[in-house]
């Protein structure tokens, strides 16, 4: 079986780059694009923090070569005939990604509520939709707040308003690769601004949020 | 920087990981990580209801509450 | 490496984050060794799942009618104590069957997460 990692513009080698379970990335290149693998006799696959930095790894390495696709976590395959009938059959989108991506990466930002008090047991019905109420509109404030002006630093941007318990909002950009830093400045800004909430901006990740929501 | 800062750091980081690694990224058909037919068959099943659901909330039409 | 503080950009120095989904490594393992004795906790799983989607669902269908100024404040508690119960009554069946909100938070693939 073959485990993938991410779907790049065409590739040579991917010499030296090291996958799950310590296995070598190759590539399989087809019509364009560049599907990279790793081989496993058999492959354990867990939401594991090593397992996950792996991968993550693999796509970063290939990520200073090329623009890539990166692929969700577990995906597998039986073998590199399967890949190239995956890589053929969307070859026009996947193509077409590429370019849309080139030269950019993806930026997460999170906004908690730093002032939160603990949480009791409402006690009684208005009062658990007032609270539920309140988190959603903190969250669409953080929208306004966090988000839009951030926003206008991407290329394209995405926003979930509290989408786990904890968090008001969730936040993913798409800015070019040379813009990273202006972007970081402007999330400190914002904070400093807000000290009722807690920023935080991690990154640069591979373009995850921005590869689409169609299957091939 | 302290060893707790560092380790905050790294739940940081972990966290917008895993919503990226486990909720975005391509999905390719065939994909084997649900390797059960039955949960396929409920995938569609699934898919028509949430699609039926969300439109209409898009909509405004208001859902029954009772 | 297994750790990357390095792509922490900007940190607000907070003492108190959401924790890391503790049970990730179960669900994620249920999901992929999908074993057939499982069958029954299965299905309770995927039940469960709707009733929570769908109560959701008429959670945020009834914050925008209070948005919106057309309930009463009779019908918002009422309205309120039937969630409440609701949730109650998800719990107790979550803890019935060994389920968690992780185990309830089904991949759809191309839609994304459940919820």
């Amino acid at each position: 079986m073959i485990y993938l990692y991410a779907i790049t513009e065409p590739l040579d080698g991917a010499a030296g780059v090291i996958g799950l379970a310590g296995a070598p990335v190759e590539l399989l290149s087809t019509g364009g694009v560049s599907g990279a693998y790793s081989a496993h006799e058999e492959l354990e696959l867990a939401a594991d923090p090593d397992l996950l930095w792996a991968h993550e790894g693999v796509v970063e390495a290939l990520m200073a070569r090329a623009t890539v696709l990166p692929l969700r976590f577990g995906t597998t395959l039986a073998d590199v005939a399967a890949l190239r009938d995956a890589l053929d059959g969307g070859r026009e989108r996947y193509g077409e990604l590429l370019q849309r991506l080139r030269g950019r990466v993806e930026l997460a930002v999170r906004v908690v509520d730093a002032s939160s008090p603990e949480p009791e047991s409402p006690g009684d019905g208005s009062r658990y939709l007032a609270d539920r109420l309140a988190t959603r509109r903190e969250g669409r404030l953080a929208e306004e707040q966090i988000h839009a002006p951030l926003a206008r630093l991407a290329a394209a941007s995405e926003s979930a308003v509290a989408p786990a318990a904890g968090t008001l909002l969730r936040g993913a950009y798409l800015v070019e690769t040379g813009e990273v830093d202006r972007f970081a400045r402007r999330v400190r800004e914002l904070q400093s601004g807000h000290p009722d909430l807690q920023v935080s901006c991690t990154g640069p990740w591979a373009p995850y949020s921005f590869v689409g929501n169609g299957s091939t | 920087m302290t060893a707790s800062e560092v380790a905050r750091q790294q739940d940081v980081a972990l966290i917008d990981l895993v919503d990226r690694l486990l909720d975005s990224g391509v999905v390719l058909a065939g994909d084997i990580t649900l390797a059960v037919a039955d949960i396929d068959l409920v995938y569609v099943g699934l898919r028509a209801l949430i699609s039926s659901v969300a439109a209409a909330e898009r909509e405004g039409v208001a859902l029954p509450l009772r | 490496m297994s750790a990357r503080p390095d792509k922490v950009l900007v940190d607000p120095l907070a003492a108190e984050w959401p924790a890391p989904r503790p049970e990730l490594g179960d669900a994620l393992s249920r999901r992929i060794n999908a074993d057939p004795e499982g069958v029954e906790q299965g299905l309770a799983q995927l039940v469960l799942t709707i009733v929570e989607l769908l109560r959701q669902l008429m959670e945020r269908q009834a914050l925008h009618r209070i948005e919106g100024g057309s309930l009463d404040d009779e019908e918002i508690e009422r309205l309120g104590r039937t969630f409440m119960a609701l949730s109650d009554r998800m719990e107790q069946l979550k803890e019935a069957f060994g389920l968690s909100d992780e185990d309830l938070n089904l991949d759809l693939g191309p839609l994304g997460n459940l919820m």
